[in-house]
């Protein structure tokens, strides 16, 4: 034996070993960079809040009554989301519903339209002209005079958020194996005891993971919540952040820390029951609707009414009589459609580039440094795109040098990759699980050039993966409104950003035709990105 | 073991002119079953043996409940649980929910609770059922289930911490603790590997028996159906081809069809000699009795069906004294220690499988005569018509 056989054993790279060792090592130290961009607005925000010291003490009076209401309406959401989006799940999948196979596909349609055109739409349908007036005047109804306060924002974002927790749980009812509920029966549970005992228990994780994504959802709410007037700590952060900075903060801090808080919830969930993902034919009988058949139909009409079409329609018909007046055109909007695009690409591709380094530290050699560098781009989903935007704009204007970011595309499009990279980093994770470890090492054998290795052996493999990434990202971007308002260049519009200075103006017709654009891109996205290969819709 | 738990009364089972109907979407009607007859005598053990695709787990599910017939009545023990009015006969529609028939499931997945203890998946149908247990009782029982599948000590394990096998057990335990009437298995151990299919099978087998409860199972594999089974319902596109004991099975099949599902045979052409009481047919491989002469008696031409353990091989030699029978080339051999199987190609082109004790071995290519062995207990063979019927080839 040499001396050699005595030494430590080196770590060679790509061995097992190395996962011990320094933190201080080129690509640890890259994810860690990358970490901090997505953590850092976060951790400005709070340093900014906590640095305000006795004044804390007097604006954050001004809180409570606003995150009493915010809570109030993110409870109200999550709960109503729950009980629709599983009831619908259960009709689509589980039962003799005339027209399931396309209610099924139907009713996830809603996600395409952000909840400040939806909310828009409603108000515009309401207006003396609008298509709920109308409708509703021909039946011998006087329309409400206005759309305001808790009980319009509550139905009008449950209308819009609903597929967050209708998507998980049908597909989760698609997977169930039917012989769970048979063996309930034939253990002497009726049908509707199986649906309590049996079938619900199942789903509870797929339930609790959805509403929790609905209560980030209108915790983060901006444009809605603006449009129907009632006074959530959002509403607060944008109307003070101007004249009262400190309390823009402290809301935003608090907002913030309620949304981590939730996403911390969501992800301790998913590993609490290990999904049982045996699969197995469909329940061979689906549940006999009888008498229930017309309630269940009038159900799911109404709820895609409120979701889809009615917005559409009074969207439309605002479109359709400015473009007959010609006081309208498409013209108007190919500027604000190139830049949505523009800014929207960008920051898929970016994100995409940018999360890879963390996915492939994550999926390959977990240390605890890619543990947090992954946990600060999930922070970057937290936080509200508004508080994003807050923080991003008062720390590029307050800071020499820096300011020279403040309102361009560049810093627009960092806010974008900021809070939507975790969508990119999920996909990418997966992509890179997917190349076979095997295959790795037989090309690490073939190919002695790292970086020949990767662009001919694991990019080709993981393209699918990044490219869903990318486009979950860029179907974000474009719905995503109050970070674009707050972070644009003057004079730079995008889709949404038109449709919200078109509404304020009255200009119903105008934002009608950009929310119609919006929606068709948005449809297309969310066909392509999230739905065609959903068994939602394949099975 | 049987006596700690309550005796369970056997239950039979009848059904009669049973069909099951799915309608597939621009396909019309897929017939499933197509007016099955089965007679299940109380405490007996059935198994549902087929091909996939052949209708025994519609036929086992239209005794659940979970299926409705579309025609045809389902009877256990004195119960009428379903009927189906038709134009023939026009009765009542009479339909029992599943969780009204006092029938225990075991599915092919075992589909134990995921949310649920062992214990508590036991406990669940004690709980649900009508007949009332008190508190002490459900412990009892669910001790005494528990100790019937040999798991004392994983009641309070989830479901995703056993094994295969264990999760079968479970289910068993769980089926039975209702103290069902009639016990229905769907492919219990088709999920398991084969080493513990055969381990867990024996168990579930000792189980069975001790409890005495009518069981019907489903299966696609012969070996346990005859090793489980006290009958066997052959079934071929819904519906049953024969039904009898393990041994009737393979003796006398009623077609080649049965014949080649529930065993390995060959068909020799043979001319009937003797149209007495005690037919003969001259094969190339030797006189052979016949037992069940399917064939009417008009035809002098048959398929008679001979087993690969009823072939004897000799050398072949040019001597006078060399067994009557036919000269063969062995063209494979397969080595399983108990006995050997010999693939065979007579001279005049046909092929034989032949299984022999190893007393004398043959390798590939060597010369051999084959003989119809008349010393064994089945020396005698089932004889067919030379007609389209061909043993399956779906097996």
């Amino acid at each position: 034996m040499t001396d050699a056989s005595l030494a430590p054993s080196r770590p060679q790279s790509g061995s097992r070993q190395r996962t011990a060792t320094s933190w201080v090592t080129p690509s640890r130290l890259i994810g860690l960079t990358i970490g901090a961009l997505f953590a850092g607005p976060a951790a400005f925000v709070v340093w900014r809040t906590v640095r305000l010291g006795d004044d804390l003490g007097d604006v954050l009076s001004e809180v409570p009554a606003p995150l009493w209401r915010t809570i109030q309406l993110s409870v109200l959401v999550s709960a109503s989301t729950a009980i629709v989006g599983t009831g619908l799940a259960w009709l689509t999948t589980r039962t003799n519903l005339p027209g399931r196979r396309l209610w099924r596909i139907a009713l996830v349609l809603p996600l395409a339209l952000p909840s400040f055109v939806g909310a828009a739409a409603f108000i515009a349908g309401l207006a003396p002209g609008g298509v709920l007036n109308d409708a509703l005047t021909a039946v011998g109804i006087t329309p409400p005079s206005r759309l305001r306060g808790l009980g319009a924002s509550w139905l009008i974002l449950s209308a819009f958020t609903y597929p967050y927790v209708y998507l998980p749980v049908a597909a989760r009812l698609l997977r169930l194996r039917s012989s769970l509920d048979e063996s309930g029966r034939m253990l002497g549970l009726s049908s509707t005891a199986t649906f309590f005992k049996v079938t619900l228990p199942q789903l509870r994780t797929a339930i609790f993971g959805g509403a929790l994504l609905v209560f980030l959802y209108t915790l983060s709410e901006f444009g809605a919540v603006q449009l129907l007037g009632y006074d959530t700590l959002t509403r607060v952060i944008f109307s003070s952040r101007l004249t009262n900075r400190a309390l823009s903060f402290a809301a935003a801090s608090v907002v913030l820390l309620l949304a981590l808080c939730v996403v911390a919830l969501e992800r301790s969930q998913r590993g609490v029951s290990r999904p049982d993902d045996r699969t197995s034919v469909l329940t061979r009988q689906p549940t006999r609707l009888r008498w229930g058949t017309i309630p269940a139909l009038a159900a799911c009409t109404l709820v895609l009414s409120v979701g889809l079409l009615v917005p559409v329609a009074s969207l439309a018909t605002w479109a359709q009589r400015g473009l007959t007046d010609g006081r309208i055109g498409f013209g108007e909007l190919v500027q604000p459609a190139m830049n949505t695009a523009l800014v929207a690409i960008t920051a898929a591709v970016a994100a995409t580039v940018i999360v890879l380094p963390i996915a492939l530290a994550t999926t390959r050699r977990p240390h605890r440094s890619s543990n947090i560098a992954a946990i600060s781009v999930v922070v970057g989903f937290a936080i509200p795109g508004l508080v994003l935007a807050l923080a991003l704009a008062v720390l590029t204007l307050n800071t020499p040098g820096l300011d020279r970011l403040y309102q361009t595309t560049a810093l627009l499009i960092l806010a974008y990759v900021i809070h939507f990279g975790s969508q990119a980093l999920a996909s990418s994770e997966s992509a890179a699980r997917s190349v076979p470890n095997s295959l790795r090492e037989s090309s690490r054998l073939l190919e002695p050039n790292p970086a020949r290795r990767f662009f001919s052996v694991d990019f080709p493999l993981m393209r699918p993966g990044l490219v869903a990434g990318a486009g979950l990202v860029l179907l974000s971007t474009v719905k995503e409104l109050p970070a674009t308002l707050l972070l644009s260049p003057p004079d730079f519009s995008t889709l949404s950003t038109e449709i919200w200075s078109a509404y304020e103006e009255g200009f119903y017709a105008a934002a009608g035709l950009a929310s119609l654009v919006l929606i068709g891109v948005s449809s297309v996205l969310t066909w392509v990105l999230v739905l065609r290969g959903s068994d939602v819709v394949r099975k | 073991m049987a006596n700690n738990l309550d005796v369970f009364a056997g239950t039979a089972v009848s059904m009669r002119g049973v069909s099951v109907t799915y309608s597939a979407s621009g396909e019309g009607h897929i017939v499933a079953v197509d007016r099955a007859d089965l007679d299940v005598e109380p405490g007996s053990i059935i198994a549902l043996l087929g091909p996939s695709g052949c209708g025994k787990t519609s036929l086992l599910r239209s005794i659940a409940g979970l299926e409705e017939p579309s025609s045809g009545e389902v009877v256990i023990g004195e119960r009428t649980v379903s009927t189906c009015p038709n134009s023939a006969v026009p009765t009542k529609r009479i339909w029992v929910q599943p969780e009204q028939r006092d029938v225990g499931m075991v599915f092919q997945d075992g589909a134990l609770f995921p949310h649920l203890t062992v214990r508590q998946n036991i406990v669940f149908g004690l709980r649900a059922t009508r007949k009332k247990f008190s508190k002490p009782e459900i412990t009892a029982r669910v001790d005494r289930l528990l100790e019937l599948v040999d798991l004392t000590s994983y009641g309070d394990r989830m479901p995703s911490t056993l094994s295969g096998g264990q999760q079968q057990r479970v289910a068993l335990a769980r089926s039975l603790a209702p103290q069902p009437k009639v016990l229905l298995l769907d492919e219990p151990f088709s999920a398991l590997d084969t080493a513990l299919r055969v381990q867990v099978r024996a168990e579930v087998a000792r189980i069975l028996r001790d409890i005495g409860v009518t069981t019907i199972f489903v299966t696609h594999d012969q070996d346990e159906a005859f090793v489980l089974g006290d009958k066997v319902a052959v079934m071929q596109s819904g519906q049953i081809e024969q039904f009898g004991t393990p041994d009737e099975l393979y003796r006398s099949p009623r077609t080649p069809w049965v014949a080649g599902f529930v065993g390995e045979a060959n068909f020799v052409v043979g001319t009937v000699t003797d149209k007495t009481a005690a037919e003969i047919a001259a094969t190339p491989i030797g006189m052979i009795p016949i037992v069940d002469h399917r064939v009417n008696s008009a035809e002098s031409q048959v398929q008679v069906l001979v087993r690969p353990e009823q072939i004897a091989l000799t050398s072949w030699s040019n001597s006078d004294d060399r067994p009557v029978g036919e000269a063969a080339t062995v063209v494979n051999v397969e080595y399983y220690g108990h006995d050997v199987r010999y693939e065979l190609q007579l001279d005049d082109g046909t092929t034989l499988a032949a299984r022999t004790h190893s007393t004398e071995l043959f390798i590939r290519g060597d010369r051999v005569v084959a003989t119809f062995q008349r010393r064994q207990r089945n020396s005698q063979s089932a004889a067919f018509s030379i007609g389209p019927l061909r043993p399956a080839d779906d097996r």
